[in-house]
């Protein structure tokens, strides 16, 4: 007896510390480990062992291995639990979460006996939150990615599950809803570790200028000539215009802070490459540093100008406040911004004024495009399977999709006549329980009604504007920093220094450019081009073959 | 002997129970994080786990000194943080003193109230308070004042030559409200006797106060400022980050240890890098603390503090 008590003792200490490594680092075998250790509880002094098990139960929650929902998947043990995690753009997590939540689970509870955990996060909040995640090995079984700096730093800090052969198995849904080219996107070395949400691709520039101002002053003609470029370089003749248009406010508004610029940079058509230190041009097929090319110099050049003439915002580079905020306050008549095409009507719905929204550059497709909402299944995930059978509702499940992106019908949304929906009466975009205001984060976004506040275009309109765009030359390649991870934390830290000053003119591009080329180059960023350029090669060498 | 032993015990017994959510406080985030030390030579791979991560030596070290950065902004926390050592003792212990000559208790209340009430506004705040003082349109000083007095409006957030003197004033601002309660109660903790005794003698309020105050509060100084000392390599990190509001433009004189690990990692988000500036701003923090003791044991051993 004495000596079985030793041997249970042991194997049961053994056993916990399996579960605490698995816990700290894979969370996945947990279950196998609990089934081993019912067996060995036979052979145990029940007291001894059930001691030591109400001890490594409780460490065990203290460090959050088992959390609630496992505990109850213990119970329930045909349905699996997952949790998702994704980001609220507004920041604020709609009052009714709960009840969609109940309702989503009513149809994905039947249909792949799935149990999914609805987590969405403030963006401002998620990147934090996501790594914060990842360092604790807390249980997440699906990130959606909100910019593309999220999923390259999931990919490169090694926290994706692979997906192919969950896609092979459960997927259908998927293969066939989403282009093959957009799964080469977050493909790296044959691996796919995310699924991107299936929508509208093309990025633009455009320009949004108050309507009201405009046809007051008789301007309308004058944005009519407007006409997307190709890039900055052939952006002369829209300077042009947009000068003599701001001329004309400037002097009948003289109080109206004329212009925040918001995302400039995408004025210059290219593909930033995860960070931006290191790009492709688009008309390109190398790596070239984008802060020394005659097009960010133009860019800087001209913002320089307009700041000197008035036309920037005093205080465009100070201000927190977003663009569309300082529309709302009547304080701002114009702002650019970069953005997919759907976006146009959620920007109506918060910069408050009927608006002229011009395209100042011809859409694009980059990686960024693809890795900005995307679809991850993290390490840190127990149920991999039971994530993708949900995911592969999300993409083929008009029901799904629908409920998540504008709630429960009759409560969030009512059907109107001609076959689109809406509010309900008395209630809007600011009042509503469940206002379904992102609706292009879900899944596959062309199975989504049409919103009449927030569809702009429909799905086949949407194809149409994706199928002008041009591609990126590198499409699908991801680069790995991780043997240059100095020089691009140091680089980094130089563009935060400068380059809210120059894209917005508040510093003089002719002395400050200068000054920042040659502190990127002395922080390294010619190490990091020639790493980026020996992988594309690289990459570009495994497609040949 | 074995009675008054259990007596003593039994009259401690409170106390120490007292002490407990501190010093639980301090084991979970203050010596437990030690173990964590070892991910500063590591880089981190999730897919192997952490104790399973290559070792990298020293690499993880090498992004604090790659720019040209690395003297600007070691110089930057220094200096800003001896100012605020400096000028932090001698206002502080001013305070105190006037504090504790207040004789009418209403007023000493309003003082202090007045004083503290900054250090329990959120940085964020503060630095809101500030931008409504300095912003270039409607800010306070260029709107009310300069422009009142017909003068050309001044740039704050793109001048560097204004911000050291900006950075200084808030922090002590902030932060003297707190720092000279410390100082105001072990100014009260002085014998009443030594006074009525220096009175009988003829010592005005001043000799009372150089001859008195200040040689009592001494123990207190050095102890305050070597526990400043240790943490002259840190700074604080809501006050340079939010209040000069990000600006490129203003980093040469705001951008610190602390605000420039956070900008460097914002994009990679990799915690060996991150321990690594850790692990050496309190290597040299702990380092200068056991060379300020030195020097303070050398001179005035009773003031030292181990």
């Amino acid at each position: 007896m004495k000596n079985n008590e030793k041997v249970g003792l042991e194997t049961i200490q053994v056993d916990f510390e399996k579960e605490k490594t698995a816990c700290l680092f894979y969370n996945k075998d947990t279950k196998k480990n609990r089934k081993g250790k019912a067996e060995e509880g036979k052979v145990t002094n029940m007291k001894r062992w059930k001691k030591k098990m109400a001890a490594a139960a409780a460490l065990a929650y203290m460090t959050g291995c088992l959390g609630a929902g496992e505990m109850t998947a213990m119970a329930e043990s045909d349905v699996r639990n997952i949790t998702w995690m994704y980001a609220q753009m507004s920041g604020m997590i709609p009052e009714d979460l709960q009840k969609v939540e109940d309702a989503l689970n009513a149809i994905t509870e039947e249909k792949i006996q799935v149990h999914v955990k609805l987590n969405p996060v403030s963006f401002s909040d998620y990147q934090n939150q996501i790594s914060l995640i990842m360092a604790s090995q807390e249980k997440m079984d699906i990130i959606t990615t909100a910019g593309s700096n999220i999923w390259s730093t999931l990919l490169n800090q090694r926290q994706l599950t692979p997906l192919n052969d969950l896609l092979d198995e459960y997927g259908s849904g998927i293969t066939e809803a989403v282009p093959a080219d957009y799964l080469k996107g977050t493909t790296v070395n044959g691996n796919l570790y995310a699924i991107t949400t299936n929508s509208t691709k093309s990025d633009n520039w455009n320009i949004v200028l108050r309507k009201d101002l405009i046809d007051q002053y008789g301007l309308q003609d004058e944005v009519e000539k407007i006409q997307a470029a190709a890039s900055m370089a052939d952006m002369d003749e829209n300077i042009e215009i947009l000068e003599g248009i701001f001329q004309v406010i400037q002097e009948q508004e003289p109080e109206m802070g004329i212009l925040y610029p918001w995302g400039d940079h995408m004025a210059i058509n290219y593909d930033q490459i995860s960070d931006k230190l290191g790009v492709m041009f688009y008309d390109g097929d190398s790596i070239e540093n984008l802060y020394a090319s005659e097009e960010y110099q133009k860019l800087c050049e001209t913002m320089y100008a307009w700041a000197q003439a008035g036309y920037i915002m005093k205080d465009a580079a100070t201000t927190t406040e977003s663009a569309s905020s300082l529309m709302k306050s009547g304080r701002l008549f114009a702002y650019t911004l970069s953005s997919g095409r759907g976006n146009y009507v959620d920007e109506a719905a918060t910069n408050g004024y009927e608006a002229y929204y011009v395209n100042l550059r011809q859409p694009s497709i980059s990686n960024g495009s693809i890795t900005l909402f995307a679809n991850c299944i993290p390490t840190t995930s127990t149920e991999p399977e039971a994530a993708m059978e949900f995911l592969n509702l999300l993409y083929s499940d008009p029901d799904v999709v629908n409920l998540m992106a504008y709630g429960i019908e009759g409560e969030h949304y009512v059907e109107t006549e001609d076959g689109w929906i809406a509010y309900p009466e008395g209630t809007d975009a600011s009042n509503s329980k469940y206002p379904g205001d992102q609706s292009y984060m879900y899944g596959n976004t062309f199975l989504l009604k049409n919103h009449e506040t927030y569809t702009t275009q429909t799905a086949e309109e949407g194809m149409a504007y994706d199928a002008q765009a041009t591609i990126s030359n590198c499409m699908g390649f991801n680069y790995d920093p991780s043997t240059i991870k100095n020089e691009v934390a140091a680089c980094s830290a130089v563009l935060a220094e400068f380059r809210t000053g120059l894209e917005m003119g508040a510093i003089d591009p002719a002395t400050e450019l200068p000054a920042f080329l040659e502190k990127l180059e002395k922080s390294g960023i010619n190490e990091i081009i020639a790493e980026k350029q020996r992988q594309l090669d690289e990459w570009n060498a495994t497609l040949e073959e | 002997m074995k009675t008054k032993k259990r007596t003593n015990w039994a009259r401690q017994a409170p106390l120490l129970a007292m002490t407990l959510p501190g010093m639980l406080y301090l084991f979970i985030n203050n010596y437990i994080p030690i173990g964590g030390l070892f991910i500063a030579f590591k880089d981190i791979d999730y897919s192997k786990g952490i104790f399973k991560s290559d070792w990298v030596g020293l690499e993880n070290f090498k992004y604090l000194f790659r720019t040209e950065d690395a003297f600007l902004i070691t110089r930057n926390t220094l200096l800003y943080n001896l100012v605020f050592i400096v000028l932090g003792v001698v206002i502080c212990v001013a305070i105190a003193i006037m504090l504790s000559e207040v004789t009418k208790k209403f007023l000493m209340k309003f003082y202090q109230t007045a004083l503290l009430l900054p250090h329990l506004i959120s940085i964020i705040i503060i630095a809101y308070i500030v931008y409504a003082f300095l912003n270039s349109d409607t800010g306070f000083i260029n709107h009310s004042i300069l422009g009142a007095l017909g003068k050309e409006p001044v740039n704050f957030y793109a001048e560097t030559k204004y911000w050291p003197f900006i950075l200084v004033f808030v922090y002590i601002w902030k932060s003297m409200g707190y720092t000279s309660i410390i100082y105001f109660s072990a100014v009260l903790g002085i014998d009443r006797s030594l006074y009525e005794a220096a009175t009988v003698d003829g010592a005005g309020k001043l000799k009372q106060i150089f001859y008195i105050t200040l040689p009592l509060l001494k123990p207190t100084v050095i102890t305050m400022v070597l526990m400043n000392i240790g943490r002259i390599f840190y700074s604080d990190f809501g006050l340079f980050l939010q209040v000069p509001m990000n600006q490129g433009a203003l980093f040469r004189v705001t951008n610190t240890i602390d605000t420039y690990v956070y900008r460097a990692l914002m994009v990679n988000n990799d915690i060996g890098m991150a321990s690594a500036a850790g692990l050496y701003q309190s290597l040299v923090g702990f380092l200068l603390v056991l060379g300020a003791n030195l020097l303070v044991r050398k001179t005035d051993p009773d003031s030292a503090l181990f």
